[in-house]
């Protein structure tokens, strides 16, 4: 019966969701991010693409050695540290988006999710600028092939929807028990090591490989985007199909505890 | 036919306040005693009333009466906790005029994307913006950041923009203050065509004037309760010797 009535929420929401008034509400929210990013830097997106590759450089000094294995071990690390970048800047912003924008979500009636949406879009373009580096790194390296290439968009969308479920759930998390944002903060410090950014999976002790894959969702995202952008590395028919499940399952999941909770939870804001 | 637009049947709204400041320790004491730092707080209850399309509706009541949270929950932003409520329209909301103006970004950005969150289309607003800066008199600021600007200014702009707005059912919540006496003009000439339209308004202001110039009904809502409802002069009356 509530799982009846909670399809039917979710579909109605939907369709409001995407009506005229809406997209254009979203249009505009877009619009604003975009204005708003690094409108006052002289160096303007550079600073995109700065961030990650000053991680780089340092990580590369640091690991090496760490990692023999991979011959084109700059652009393992790239994509690594681009992923979990993405995962963690989107996640630690939306925690806290309900209360940064309390004045709007407690005097408006526009739908609230469109705020998160908005704000991942300006991640997912930087994202995207962080990739299409890994894909001239590829290039550069020569391995990187065209056939697999088609099974990114997917792929990508499955990781956007696994990021934004998860941030919603923190959002709404975040309107109860405020110390989530802490708790988040450290779980994120950890996120590097207990994901193969820096290691592969065959460096390290198979039951550790197997908590790792297991037990942190990010690992098989991240071992398919590597897939997809480096040929030397194995592609999986199931991690493939496993992360963009595990993204959209995590989306569903998440919008349906947000549709069930969202007028109790902004009253806590 | 029943033309009623809001029919609201023994309505409460509890919140959860907490008990005294919250600390670790207090925290944890609470979770072993399995007791809650919360204690409940009704805002009103039993709020029952109609509304009907075209009406003109003031909300009176004290600071903190409930005033705003009813009208939150007309609008869908909080849920009822008991009761039963029927909005058979989404009314527009104006409940703080400056809900979706964003300080970095230019007044004519401010236009587009205080309109977007209003309904209003960039078509519309392309055609309208000239007119929108020059009622508001910020011609001459049109690409200053929003947050370079007064707190009268900000207002003027925001009503600016809600003087395009089409719907016809509007909420208001205090919406007219800080703007001089020459905009207040430009407001009152607003208020006076929406208020004899065919509009559905529901209004909460301190200014008893502004209300009796416009309204038709007040709904008086006092200690958690409707301490009076009917024709606005006749509650006005009642709800001054009160107040004095």
């Amino acid at each position: 019966m509530h799982c009846t009535l909670l399809w039917k929420k979710l579909r109605a929401r939907m369709v409001y969701l995407v009506n005229r008034s809406n997209r254009r509400l979203f249009y505009e929210l877009v619009r604003a991010e975009f204005k708003m990013a690094d409108s006052n830097s002289t160096w303007g997106v550079m600073w995109s693409l700065l961030g990650p590759l000053a991680t780089l450089a340092v990580m590369l000094a640091i690991f090496k050695t760490f990692s023999p294995g991979v011959r084109e071990y700059p652009l393992y690390l790239l994509l690594g540290i681009s992923c979990v970048n993405f995962f963690l800047i989107t996640t630690t912003y939306t925690v806290k988006i309900f209360y940064l924008n309390r004045e709007i979500v407690l005097n408006s009636t526009i739908p609230r999710e469109i705020l998160i949406i908005s704000k991942i879009s300006i991640f997912v373009y930087k994202f995207l600028i962080e990739l299409t580096l890994c894909l001239l790194l590829g290039i550069y390296f020569g391995v990187f092939s065209s056939k697999l290439f088609f099974l990114f968009i997917p792929l990508l969308m499955g990781f956007i929807a696994f990021s934004f479920g998860i941030g919603l759930v923190l959002a709404l998390i975040y309107c109860f028990v405020i110390d989530i944002e802490h708790i988040w903060m450290l779980a994120s410090r950890l996120y590097y090591f207990v994901t193969p950014v820096f290691y592969t999976l065959n460096d390290i002790s198979p039951n550790v490989a197997k908590l790792i894959y297991w037990g942190n969702p990010l690992s098989s995202f991240l071992i398919a985007f590597r897939s997809i952008f480096m040929s030397t590395q194995k592609f999986s028919v199931f991690d493939y199909w496993y992360s963009i499940g595990l993204g959209f399952i995590c989306m569903i999941a998440g919008y349906c505890i947000f549709l069930s909770i969202e007028n109790i939870a902004v009253e806590r804001v | 036919m029943n033309d009623s637009i809001i029919q609201a049947s023994r309505v409460a709204k509890r919140f959860f306040v907490l008990k005294n400041k919250k600390t670790l320790f207090k925290t944890l004491k609470a979770f072993c005693q399995g007791k809650s730092l919360y204690e409940e707080f009704w805002v009103f209850r039993g709020l029952s009333f109609e509304i009907t399309k075209g009406e003109k509706v003031a909300l009176i009541g004290r600071n903190g009466a409930g005033k705003t949270t009813l009208l939150r929950l007309l609008s869908n932003i909080y849920d009822i906790t008991e009761g039963e409520l029927v909005v058979k329209k989404q009314p527009l909301v104006f409940l703080r005029l400056w809900v979706g103006l964003n300080g970095d970004l230019s007044v004519m950005d401010n236009i587009y994307l205080f309109g977007a969150v209003h309904g209003l289309e960039r078509k519309f607003l392309d055609a309208k913006a000239e007119e929108i800066l020059q009622i508001a008199d910020l011609c001459h600021l049109r690409h200053v950041p929003f947050k370079e600007l007064s707190l009268g200014q900000m207002q003027r702009l925001g009503m600016s923009v809600v003087f395009q707005t089409k719907n016809d059912f509007l909420i208001f919540d205090e919406s007219v203050g800080n703007v001089d006496y020459e905009f207040m003009q430009k407001t009152d000439k607003y208020f006076a065509a929406i208020f004899s339209s065919e509009k559905t308004v529901i209004i909460t202001s301190h200014e008893p004037s502004f209300l009796r110039r416009y309204c038709t009904r007040a709904i008086w809502i006092d200690k958690g309760g409707i301490r009076m409802d009917g024709a606005i002069n006749a509650v006005l009356d009642e709800y001054e010797k009160a107040s004095s």
